[in-house]
Parts: C-alpha cells; structure tokens; sequence
C-alpha cells in the first residue's frame, strides 16, 4: 500500500478527528492525537492489511517556535514491504507520550535515547533511563534552548586558548617591515 | 549438526518469555557476583561496559552501558552546515566511513531533489562495495580473534590493506574518507584503477576461499559458535535488527536490493541468509558465514559495477554555492550500510544549517537484544556474542 491508501485506511479505521491527513514533502507524515498513538500503533502492527513488524526509528525534534516537541515514528513493514511516518505533537515543558515498547521491542533503546538527549517522557517505558550520557548529566542537550553549564565533576569543557600572547607571524613581519616600507611619513612632520 | 549448547538449567529461549523477563530489572540481592566487563576489554570492540551479573560461570543478564564514545554528531550537525557536516559523517561509523557519507548525501538529495550524475552513482557504488569488504574483513577477522583464533586476523588485516591502498588513491584517505559530496562525489576515479580493482576482485575471490579452508569450516571455531546466541527471525525483527544480522536469522530483507538506491537496481547478486547449516539458523557462526558470503558477493557487485561504468561525464550535479533546502521538508534515507541499514532522518528549517538530522545506526539497535539474549548464557560466549554481531562503538554512541 501507499502512503496515501494506509493515511485514509488508518483515518476510516480511526475516525478524522483522531488522526490528521497526509502533509509534508518530500517524505509524507500523519500527525495523530498524541492520546490515540497506542491505539494508531495497535493498528499498524496488527491489522491484517497493514502489519506494520518494524519500528524502524523514533525521533525527537524540538520547535522552540511553536513551543512543541514533535516525535517522528519511522514504521516499516517486512510483510507487506511498505512504510508509513507518523508524527505526535507534545507540549514542550512537560513532553510526554506512551511508550510503544509493549509492541515492538526496538522502541525500548529509541525511546531511551529520546527521553536522553529531549528529555521526551515515555509513560509505561520498563526502563526509562539515559542511555548515551551519564546518569547525572542535568539538561538534554537536543533542546534548542540548551546551555552548556560549566563542566562535569570538575572536568572543564572550557580551556584557555594557548595561542593567547603569541603574535602572528606575518603581523611581525609587517610590524618590522613598516619602518623600512614608509619612509615617507616622518618627512610629513 | 551440533546441538544447541546452553548453560544447564537454563530454558531454552522463547521470543516472547524472554521478551516478557527482559523488562523486568533484576533486583541485586547480594547472591550473585556484579562484574564489570570494560570499558576497556579488548573484545568489545571499542569502549563500551557491560554490567554482567554472573552466578559462577553462568550469566545472569549483562546490561550494556553505551555512551563512552558519544561525541553529539547530531546536535554538530545543526551548527556546521549542510556541506559542512559531510565530515563529521565518516565518524559515525570510522571503520565503513563511506556508508555513512552516503546515507547523508541521499537524504539531503531527496529533500532537495537533486539527480545524482550516473558516473557519480557508479563511483559511490564501487567505492561503498570496496568498504564493505573492508569492514566485514575486519569483522570477521576480530570474530575469530575474539573466539582464540589469533591467525586468521592478520591474514584479513592483509585484505584489508589492499583496499586501504585503493581507497586512498581514489580520495586521498585510509579511514575517514569524506569522498562523497552533495550532489556527486569529490573525485573521479584516478587512472588505471579499474584495471587495479578488477586485479584485486580476481585475487581476492580466491582469498575467499581460502579463508573458508583456514577458519569457517574449522572444527574448533564450529563447535564453539553453532547453535550459540540463537535468534529468531521473528525476535531479529522484533528488536529492530539490521544487515547481515538479520540476514543471519534467516530474514529476507537487504535494501540495495528490495529498495534499490543509487545504482543497484542495475546489478543481480546473491543475497546470503542464514541456514543452520551447523547448527540453528540465526546462531553466531551463522551471522559469521553471512559476512563471509557477503565479502564474495560485494566481488560480484564490483564486477558488474566495473563492466557497466560510464566511460565518462560528471561526477557533480550542478549546485548553488549555498544550499538552501526547502522550509519545512523532511526526507529520509535508508541505506545498507555493512553493519545494516542505516537511516539518516534530515529536516529543513529554510536555513543554511539543517534543523535536525537523525542517524539510527545498526549498532545502536544491535546493542538493544544483548540484554535479553544474554540471559541463561556462559561469560566465554558473551564475547563471541558480541562479536557475532559486529556492534563498533562509535556506531553507538554518535
């Protein structure tokens, strides 16, 4: 099936209010209900004419504009050979959405590394935990907004420039060769 | 035909029990031994640490703890530009650069809708297939190493400076190409090198075979891998494994083929899946086999390649000095890069620097069954486990 067949078989399936039509170029995605993604998610794994076996990717992206979170679900089908991009808008202070590791087993790592670098809340994740940086790393770092704070457990992430003090070479050069370049100046005075 | 070797008293494994237990953190209380194995153990392949929690001999559960190598490629690549961050590709995945640089140069082409010159295409190709020998010579190789074979590594290692040799006549580097550009590539092939590949594809299908004499049939090497580490077609889909992983379990699934990109809809090979033929499909000396296979089949694309590549024509297509990707667009690319498909997700803001770009890597989402599939097994074979599923940590961490 196309994109466009499983948007308006997953809108039939769902109702319109639930799930909005396809939108975006060159890859097109439906935006659904953030409430209604487990069940969207159900569908597209189980029906019969869809079985969607493959999560392929979560994605986080962060719009400081809008004041949303948008999180991109790459599906994939290794039955039916098709692929599908749906997409939830959350709130951006207190990002959350179900988890989707009761379906597939890939969303378990995805999700973690989500919930790291956005900070993005999976609720009824078995084990929400930062996996690329360190347990006490405070921030996450794929927010728009973030600032590096100063260091961890005292190991500066800021050095002091070992070219301070140093003169560049040709503005030596140039300092030794002004004299001898511009005789004509102390005539002036 | 071996039979399956487990751990006594441990159950075989069932997809979904397992799956059921590996949610469930196991409490420490105090019985059983908490062993650190890394960051720094020859065999991880890099710097990653695995929390094994062992009764004896027997594991537990091994947590991997990734993150050591996490350099923020994605958050780099909102600051560097779109052409800019082509080199910071090759780090992704240092020891097979190329795919890398591919999969990022397809998605910001789609986004952009750019044709791809055909002699372009073909360079991309020969290149990527030259680097997939490399990287599954290196897989192989330290697989065997890994298991207590020391030999056979050098004799790959040899392989591989071949194609190291090549490789840095067609774009002046060993490991971390940036070959590829927006658009095309960076350089045509240099004189005689088809001649200079035809020579090395003769001479190494012979290696092939060889190396199947020196270390794929051998008796010691079989006995320790058949029937190890088995997974399922089903549970290898079920976590999201990729490439020759998921081949190994008997999946069949390979990109270049089922969603033919660049130039690959031009060529026919043998796709290798795993059979079982000594022992289980989906076993660690089956993943092994497939990345053998694999090396013999990337001969016969580079054959096909060489035969049908343009005499001549442009290797750029022909672009603004400053890309300017349309507002709002989002593409994706999926590629089959040698540690599986990789997927490089960009999105535009309109900007000169992309808004977001997301690499889901092989690795990455190899790393995601260890914990389940370590349950019930022996610390020896932990490392041939991981091993056999030719996770590199950069490829990880990003």
């Amino acid at each position: 099936m196309t994109r466009e067949e499983i948007a308006s078989y997953l809108a039939g399936k769902l109702g319109a209010d639930k799930i909005a039509p396809l939108t975006g170029k060159p890859d097109a995605f439906c935006v659904v209900q953030t409430a209604a993604l487990l069940e969207c998610a159900q569908l597209l794994r189980d029906d019969e004419a869809l079985r969607f076996d493959d999560l392929n990717s979560v994605t986080g992206i962060d719009y400081l504009k809008d004041q949303k979170i948008r999180v991109t679900y790459h599906f994939w089908s290794y039955e039916k050979r098709h692929d599908f991009i749906l997409k939830v808008e959350l709130n951006r202070d207190t990002p959350s959405v179900e988890s989707l590791v009761p379906l597939w087993h890939s969303a378990d790592w995805l999700e973690r590394e989500q919930y790291d670098l956005l900070g993005v809340k999976f609720e009824h994740h078995p084990d929400l935990r930062r996996v690329l940086l360190p347990d006490d790393w405070v921030g996450h770092p794929h927010r728009k907004d973030y600032a590096e704070h100063g260091g961890y457990h005292n190991i500066s992430n800021t050095r002091e420039s070992p070219l301070d003090g140093f003169v560049r070479l040709d503005s030596l050069k140039k300092a030794q060769s002004e004299p001898a370049a511009a005789p004509a100046e102390p005539t002036k005075h | 035909m071996t039979q399956p070797r487990r751990a006594p008293e441990t159950p075989t494994m069932d997809t979904d029990a397992a799956n059921a237990e590996a949610m469930k953190l196991i409490p420490y209380d105090g019985a059983d031994m908490i062993v650190n194995m890394g960051p720094q153990h020859p065999s991880t392949h890099g710097v990653i640490n695995f929390l094994v929690q062992t009764d004896g001999e027997v594991m537990r559960r091994a947590i991997p703890e990734v993150g050591y190598l996490h350099r923020s490629i994605e958050k780099i690549a909102e600051k560097v530009g779109w052409n800019g961050f082509m080199p910071y590709t090759d780090r992704v995945d240092y020891i097979a650069a190329m795919f890398a640089n591919q999969g990022y140069a397809m998605a910001v082409e789609k986004l952009m809708n750019i044709a791809v010159p055909v002699r372009a295409e073909y360079c991309r190709v020969i290149a990527c297939e030259l680097n997939r020998i490399a990287s599954h010579l290196i897989s192989v190789g330290t697989m065997a190493t890994d298991i207590g074979a020391m030999t056979p590594f050098v004799y790959a290692l040899r392989e591989r400076e071949f194609i190291n040799d090549l490789i840095e006549e067609l774009c002046g580097a060993r490991l971390t190409y940036n070959y590829m550009r927006i658009g095309g590539v960076a350089f045509d092939l240099p004189n005689g090198f088809v001649e200079k590949v035809t020579t090395f594809v003769t001479h190494f299908e012979k290696i092939v075979v060889e190396w199947n004499r020196l270390i794929t049939e051998n008796e010691i090497f079989i006995q320790r891998l058949a029937g190890m580490g088995v997974i399922s077609g089903k549970m290898a889909i079920d976590y999201g494994l990729v490439g020759p992983n998921l081949r190994a379990s008997g999946v069949d699934f390979d990109v270049r083929r089922d969603l033919p990109y660049s130039c690959y809809g031009d060529f026919k090979w043998e796709i290798p899946l795993g059979q079982g033929l000594k022992g289980q499909v989906g076993d660690c000396w089956d993943r092994f086999y497939v990345r053998v296979i694999e090396m013999r089949e990337c001969c016969s694309i580079l054959r096909q390649a060489l035969a049908k590549l343009p005499p001549e024509g442009p290797i750029m297509a022909k672009l603004p000095r400053k890309l300017k990707p349309p507002v709002g667009g989002e593409s994706a690319s999926r590629i089959e890069a040698a540690r599986g498909e990789m997927l490089y997700y960009v999105v535009s803001d309109g900007t000169d620097n992309p808004y977001r770009v997301k690499v889901r890597t092989g690795s990455f989402m190899a790393m995601g069954i260890i914990d389940s599939l370590s349950r019930g097994m022996m610390i020896a074979d932990l490392v041939a486990l991981i091993a056999s599923l030719d996770v590199v940590a950069p490829e990880i961490d990003r």
